[in-house]
């Protein structure tokens, strides 16, 4: 997993996480505003301090932003085309099984709307899921007050999945040198028993995992050190303010999509 | 020509590529829509939080397994599904999910799923967590595990109520999601009814498909795994049981 991996690798993993995640969240709040400039603004600061500060390869992240993109585009697409009145001013007609669709003007803005919104949010997702490590938010939702079950749940499954990615790859590779990926008949058959086997491991690994947990005095509960970060002042003030600057920035562009 | 064009370029971009999109995607939903869904999906999860605990009380062992759980749906949405008509997708593991664990147990697993799903593949998002989870986590096993459930009591063979389960389980999970988008977006001559229409119809054509490979591998593990230890799936499929103190 590519994103994992930056992750942990980035220039900026030793800031503070809940600076990032302040950073991450306000900005996404602010991409609710349906202003197409400031969301524009929102996707190129992101942009700029994936790849400039935390050093993301640009082309790593050009490539990440290509991955919602089907189902924005298609979503869209169905926002857009709409079946209208046969004589109604619509940009470009056509007709399907006797029905007449259409692109509005309007279907269009909307359309115009929600992608640059998307595009916006989806950055700032990106900018959380790239520089910040998930054991790293994890200290962030454990001070946030979040349940100590369902953050529990979460770490373990976290860890689990590496283990079941690995198993699961290399099961396929060795199901598909012996051609068990041939057509779709075979594929179905292989991916059955590739799932089935999966399950037995991760069920036979759970039972010995507790059973070596309790061999160390596991009292149900899973205690790790955690890494400590300074808070930065400075960030927080430099946040706040690109913060406010977006809403001035926001209010003097007039709303963009009006 | 341009109608042509326009016509074929969107067969092009719908049809093999919708099975891949099936989470909303960030930043796709309007505040109030976010807001809503996510209302709607925290009791799920709260009263799933209750019924692990509850479980887990009962023995601690399954917190592990629990947490193999997830990975191992995590894992099952990675892979890729061979469909009928020879496209792609992900198998959801919802189905298969449901009748292992139990549906409320799969609104926690399939949340904690979502987030990993955003922040390591970018599938889906943080904003649109609630409308997916919903649709995923709350829906889609909560159908299927009340399907099994039914066609089980009034003596269906075991194959078709794991197939009925896992493939209307599925389905239901897309329906939900048609709804949520066509909610949040009406149509502009037409309103809600018509947009519901035109994201119907697109999951209809790709969905079906895939809900019926879906349907049919939920089956083949099932059965493997049957064969390959009956005492444990019927050990696991306590755990609903106990869950819901139904007897």
């Amino acid at each position: 997993m590519l994103i994992d991996n930056y992750a942990y690798s980035n220039r900026l993993k030793d800031v503070h996480p809940a600076e990032k995640l302040y950073f991450a969240m306000t900005t996404m709040a602010m991409g609710f505003i349906p202003n197409i400039y400031l969301n524009m603004a929102i996707v190129s600061m992101m942009g700029a301090l994936l790849v400039f500060n935390a050093k993301i390869p640009a082309k790593v992240f050009l490539k990440t932003l290509l991955l919602p993109l089907w189902f924005v585009l298609i979503g869209i697409l169905t926002i857009m085309i709409n079946a209208v009145p046969a004589g109604s001013s619509a940009l470009i007609k056509f007709s399907l099984l006797g029905i007449t669709l259409g692109i509005t003007q309007e279907s269009i803005k909307a359309s115009a709307v929600l992608f640059s919104r998307s595009l916006a949010m989806v950055c700032c997702l990106y900018f959380l899921a790239f520089t910040t490590p998930m054991v790293d938010i994890f200290i962030v939702l454990r001070s946030m007050k979040v349940p100590g079950l369902f953050l529990e749940l979460m770490e373990l499954v976290y860890r689990f999945l590496f283990v079941l990615m690995e198993t699961s790859e290399r099961i396929y590779i060795s199901q598909s040198s012996r051609l068990g990926y041939m057509n779709a008949g075979t594929a179905v058959r292989s991916l059955g028993r590739l799932i089935s086997s999966l399950f037995i491991k991760a069920w036979k690994d759970s039972e010995s995992l507790y059973t070596a947990l309790e061999a160390r005095g596991y009292e149900g509960e899973v205690k790790v050190l955690t890494k400590k970060f300074p808070i930065s002042i400075k960030n927080i003030f430099l946040i706040t303010s690109v913060e406010f600057l977006l809403l001035v920035f926001a209010w003097l562009s007039g709303g963009g999509a009006r | 020509m341009m109608r042509k064009l326009l016509f074929s370029t969107a067969i092009i971009l719908w049809i093999p590529r919708m099975a891949m999109a099936m989470h909303i995607a960030e930043g796709y939903l309007p505040l109030k829509w976010t807001l809503i869904w996510d209302l709607f999906a925290l009791p799920f999860v709260i009263l799933g939080l209750y019924s692990i605990r509850k479980l887990v009380d009962a023995n601690p062992r399954l917190k592990m397994l629990l947490g193999f759980a997830g990975a191992f749906t995590f894992v099952l949405s990675a892979l890729k599904l061979p469909s009928v008509t020879g496209s792609c997708s992900h198998p959801t593991g919802v189905g298969l999910g449901a009748i292992l664990f139990g549906p409320w147990v799969m609104s926690v697993l399939g949340m904690i799923v979502l987030i990993f799903q955003a922040l390591l593949l970018a599938h889906g998002g943080i904003t649109t967590l609630g409308a997916n989870t919903f649709s995923m986590a709350v829906v889609g096993p909560v159908t299927s595990y009340l399907i099994y459930r039914g066609m089980n009591k009034i003596g269906s063979p075991r194959w078709l109520s794991i197939f009925l389960a896992a493939s209307v389980g599925d389905l239901l999970t897309y329906v939900t999601t048609s709804l949520q988008l066509a909610l949040a977006f009406p149509a502009n001559p037409g309103g809600f009814n018509a947009s519901f229409l035109k994201f119907m119809g697109i999951f209809a054509v790709t969905q079906v498909p895939l809900a019926i490979s879906e349907g049919l591998l939920t089956v083949l593990v099932l059965n493997l795994l049957a064969s390959y230890n009956e005492e444990m799936l019927t050990g696991l499929l306590m755990i609903p049981k106990e869950a819901h103190h139904e007897r």
